[in-house]
């Protein structure tokens, strides 16, 4: 809470009261409804049957016979005419797609097996010809398949990578790199549908095993899956449901959650018009299952909510209401990491409203959202709370798009799963796009300032921010383009003792290539100055410049040289840095499908004027391997390899300098199958 | 009275003497002891409604003799006072030591304090720390809003997948084109400087000008993509060197495994030249692509590219047949067409662009 001065208050009340759902359970009915539904009666593909539709009168015989459910995923088609049409006459369709060229002429008729698998589900065969006498003949018969008696549609598959690494050389003081090490890895996914009901998943196995201890991050040693999803689905022609348990992507609303990966469960519902949503996922980004399934519902760590749509198409809009709450004590983990470390709380609601007032043309998409949200919970302050809202129109005309937004941030808004998001700021946005034959245009214009609440014990800042970026395509072989980004910040209404900030930033960037069908190269080059206006001139400038090079000299070597250097100037003391850094990637096939060679090195020099840094790194990573391929089943995929890994570093200040070099000997096995 | 001048002036003697010595005693004292630090920054913006990083540089212009030590034991919070008088709003408890005439820190200024200098009715603060051995250091810190806060990292957030923000994934080997991003929150606005390193090797520096929208997105590079050549695990980290970071830097895994992504080649269109118009039995062929089983000829719409009718073939020609062009074509109006090469596994092994055609109208009697 604020009190009249803006500052916030004690806390006075307790942690708010936590929440269990049996996720579980919940789960497991789904499941349980969307298996046992009642199954059609199925028939298995036998001999040709006598085809009695009067308009087929010239095909004496079909297998699949009309309106006959055959079972498998490439079921083989054939078909016997009263008497063979005039040569070279014949067409045949299947689904649309013209298969003439495919299928195999037997006396009387024709045979076809599929290339690729047959979706379940209802099929159209046409075949078009005309007899000897000039007579057109046209025929088409309906089949249906399915891949099992028992399911409609079931497929499994499994990918799997063995891996076994013996070090053959490393450095004596090399105390991390392991003499011998097992990675097993794969993936393994499968999908069962009967009729509008279909069960899904996906997982990833690892096996990771190694006489040193791994260093600390996310990969541990032993058995785990790394990530997984099962789906369950059901989509009927009122009634469409979803269900998914794991690794799960909730979405919702620009100012309450989007694009948030999470293990947990998540429900989505439609039916007519309306929609529903319910998601629960924890708070930190865990990988694998050894530590946690997920399962259980955290306290501390996990947010929960869901949304209800409705959509109005007679006026094409639709309206969307979102709330979630959650808590979240995690610093540090898998992929993410930030500065906060208390255990933070919070509630969002919103509202959404998006209509198309003209199709395509102008969208308009207004939210509005209010948040409670406390920072750390075991603090002094209470949650405080406050609001955000937005109007965007958007639309396309033409070759050009454009989109308009203004949007406030309260001081204290925030949403628990948007955490580091923008507060405390209004502002209009412009962005604008046009896409010619041999010109491509981008405008980003912008103007915002903070202090949203007007304290007189903050300044308040300005900022706008102007760019520009232009591409030009006329010429394939050689596209080119140029961008440039301008902008103020400034502030005003200062209070005493507070130094104002008056700056002026100014980049430039332009980017030329050249593109040949054996090599291509390219050029980038960036400029950025910035101005501080104040009287403390701590003006700054840098440059950085790219060159790009990949040559396919042959096919299956791919060479690319990407030299950059980064220059980074303090006009006030006149000292600058650079840093040369050199990529070479190869990738190559010296004996096509039996030998590879590949190479990933880079070369890293920094230096400053003022002798502060002088530093060289060299680093080299190679492996060469030999396909067993052709001694083993098509299956099997084996390969024994030889790899290094090399490191140099000299600092010419502190005058020191280490090498390493390691030399790995890998035998690799993969294996996949499928039904 | 020649006694009474003796005495005066063996009395102004000891009190210069006395004086001399108080004097060479201060000097002494002086040379052995350091002056106040100097800093570097010596005043700082702190965010408020979130907390900010800023590496504080301390330089002591004098040093106790050979071997003596300057530390400090802890810093603290001030709204007023300094020292023993200091009214503490917070503390860090993390010693500093040094036998030279440099240190370092990098402090992070809490959202609690921020607001308990707020609720106090104060908009700035300040940072102490006293050096034994090396004098007593104050940095002003003033609450200002994120935007002029002082240029520090907030949050780092990696992932693979634009759309789905995956943060690991399993590739074939040698695929191509596998990008790592970051979400870098910040306040402030300055230059970002890092680089990105996968399994210890830098791939790309970074140094960049972020303004002051709070959040930046940075991806590898197109050119080199991060390496799959080596089946197995590897590690994908984004090294910020400045601004500098009280918080560890996250990291991602991604896995190679050990088949090969099938290479896709760009397969030729060889006629009809792209945009003629053509008879209605002109054939449409391609280059020939080896360990291609089968090839897939789609024809779309121009206007929405929406596929109208394709065929399967194992030649690298195709003709459209007279049956099929009433019911799928029209004359005069233009299609595009496209092919794709499949291997004995179904695997799409080459694939061309779409070129423009359009069929002659029937000449009128």
């Amino acid at each position: 809470m604020h009190d009249e001065h803006g500052n916030r208050t004690t806390r006075t009340a307790n942690k708010k009261t936590g929440k269990g759902a049996d996720m579980k359970t919940c789960w497991l009915f789904l499941c349980v409804f969307l298996f046992f539904l009642p199954l059609a009666p199925v028939y298995a593909q036998e001999e040709t049957a006598p085809v009695t539709d009067t308009g087929n009168a010239w095909i004496l015989s079909s297998s699949p016979a009309p309106n006959e459910e055959v079972i498998g995923k490439k079921p083989e088609i054939r078909v016997f005419f009263t008497s063979p049409p005039a040569p070279g006459s014949m067409t045949v369709l299947l689904d649309g797609t013209d298969i003439t060229p495919m299928i195999t002429l037997v006396e009387n008729g024709f045979t076809y097996k599929p290339v690729f698998i047959v979706a379940p589900g209802t099929h159209e065969l046409s075949v078009l010809a005309t007899d000897t006498a000039g007579n057109a003949l046209q025929g088409a018969l309906s089949f249906k398949t399915r891949h099992t008696k028992t399911l409609e549609e079931a497929s499994v598959s499994a990918d799997m990578t063995g891996i076994y690494t013996t070090t053959l050389r490393k450095d004596a003081h090399d105390g991390t790199t392991p003499y011998n090490a097992v990675t097993v890895e794969g993936t393994v996914q499968g999908k069962i549908r009967e009729g509008a009901n279909e069960f899904s998943f996906e997982g990833s196995p690892v096996y990771v095993e190694q006489d040193k201890p791994l260093g600390t991050g996310s990969v541990e040693k032993g058995l785990d899956l790394r990530s997984f999803v099962l789906r369950g689905e059901h989509k009927g022609d009122q009634l469409q449901a979803k269900a998914e348990f794991g690794d799960v992507s909730v979405n919702e609303t620009p100012f309450t959650v989007q694009s948030l990966l999470r293990r947990g469960l998540k429900i989505n519902m439609g039916y007519g018009n309306g929609a529903l949503s319910f998601f629960t996922v924890r708070a930190p980004a865990i990988y694998g299952v050894r530590n946690t399934w997920g399962l259980r519902y955290e306290e501390d760590s996990q947010i929960t909510g869901g949304s209800a749509g409705l959509s109005l198409p007679g006026i094409r809009t639709d309206i969307k209401a979102t709330f979630l709450t959650g808590e979240d004590d995690s610093t540090l983990t898998y992929g993410i990491s930030g500065i906060e470390t208390g255990r933070r709380t919070g509630d969002v609601a919103s509202l959404q409203v998006t209509s198309q007032i003209i199709p395509a043309m102008l969208i308009a998409d207004f939210e509005a959202a209010y948040s409670q949200y406390d920072f750390d919970d075991a603090d002094a302050f209470d949650e405080v709370s406050d609001t955000a809202w937005r109007v965007d129109l958007s639309g396309a005309v033409n070759e050009y798009t454009y989109d308009l937004k203004y949007e406030y941030f309260g001081r204290d808004y925030e949403s628990i799963a948007l955490q580091g998001g923008t507060k405390d700021r209004e502002g209009i946005y412009f962005t604008g796009n046009a896409m010619f034959t041999n010109h491509s245009l981008s405008i980003l214009a912008s103007a915002f300032r903070d202090n949203v609440d007007d304290l007189s014990i903050m300044p308040r800042t300005t900022s706008i921010p102007i760019s520009l970026d232009y591409n030009y395509t006329r010429f394939a072989q050689v596209p080119m383009g140029f961008s440039v980004q301008h902008e103020i910040i400034k502030t005003k209404d200062e209070p005493t003792g507070f130094d104002p900030v008056d700056t002026m930033t100014d980049s430039l960037t332009g980017k030329i290539g050249y593109v040949r069908e054996k090599w291509s190269t390219g050029l980038q080059a960036t400029y950025t100055y910035m101005n501080d206006k104040t009287g403390a001139d701590l003006d700054t400038s840098s440059g950085n410049y790219t060159f790009t090079l990949t040559l396919t000299p042959v096919e299956n070597w791919t060479i690319s040289l990407v030299p950059n250097l980064v220059q980074q100037k303090n006009e006030d003391t006149d000292v600058r840095t650079d840093t040369y850094t050199t990529t070479l990637d190869l990738r190559s096939q010296p004996v096509k499908d039996l030998i590879f060679w590949d190479l990933m090195a880079s070369y890293v020099v920094a230096d400053a004027t003022d002798d502060s840094i002088d530093t060289e790194t060299t680093t080299v990573n190679t492996r060469l391997a030999y396909s067993l391929k052709q001694f083993f089943p098509p299956y099997l995929n084996p390969t024994i390899a030889l790899k290094g890994d090399y490191q140099k570093t000299k600092d010419k200040i502190a005058d020191t300098e280490t090498d390493n070099l390691t030399i790995f000997l890998a035998f690799e096995l993969n294996a996949k199958f499928g039904l | 009275m020649q006694n009474s001048d003796c005495e005066v002036n063996s009395m102004h003697s000891k009190k210069t003497l006395l004086f001399l010595c108080i004097l060479i005693t201060a000097f002494f004292s002086i040379a052995s002891t350091s002056y106040g630090a100097s800093t570097t920054p010596a005043t700082v913006n702190a965010a408020y409604g979130q907390s900010t990083t800023v590496a504080l540089h301390y330089t002591f212009p004098v040093v106790v003799g050979a071997g003596a030590t300057i530390t400090s034991p802890y810093g603290q919070f001030c709204l007023t006072g300094t020292l023993a008088a200091c009214d503490s709003i917070g503390r860090v408890n993390m010693p500093l030591t040094t036998t030279t005439s440099l240190a370092s820190e990098v402090l992070t200024i809490p959202q609690a304090v921020v607001e308990r200098a707020l609720q106090r009715g104060f908009n700035s603060f300040t940072y102490e720390r006293n050096f034994l051995n090396g004098g007593f250091y104050s940095l002003k810190i003033n609450i200002t809003p994120g935007s002029v806060a002082a240029f520090s990292l907030r949050r780092i957030e990696l992932y693979f997948d634009h759309m789905q923000r995956k943060n690991e994934v399993m590739v074939q080997r040698n695929h191509r084109g596998l990008k790592a991003y970051a979400d870098i929150y910040y306040n402030g606005s300055g230059m970002l400087n890092g680089y990105w390193e996968v399994d210890g090797l830098i791939i790309e520096r970074v140094n960049r000008f972020v303004l002051t929208g709070g959040k930046v997105t940075l991806s590898t590079p197109a050119v080199p993509d991060l390496p799959t050549f080596d089946p197995g695990y590897h590690i994908v980290k984004f090294i910020v060197v400045a601004p500098e970071t009280s918080f560890e830097v996250p990291e991602m895994v991604y896995w190679v495994k050990g088949t090969d992504e099938p290479a896709r080649r760009a397969l030729v269109l060889t006629t009809p030249q792209d945009g003629t118009d053509i008879p209605a039995d002109s054939p449409f062929t391609w280059e020939k692509m080896e360990k291609a089983a089968v090839y897939l000829i789609s024809f779309a719409k121009a206007e929405d590219k929406t596929i109208c009718f394709s065929a399967l073939t194992r030649d690298t020609a195709y003709r459209i047949p007279a049956s099929i062009l009433a019911e799928y074509f029209t004359a005069g109006k233009k299609f595009l067409w496209s092919v794709k090469g499949y291997d004995t596994e179904n695997n799409i092994i080459a694939e061309s662009g779409m070129h423009s055609f359009s069929f002659r109208e029937a000449a009128q009697p």
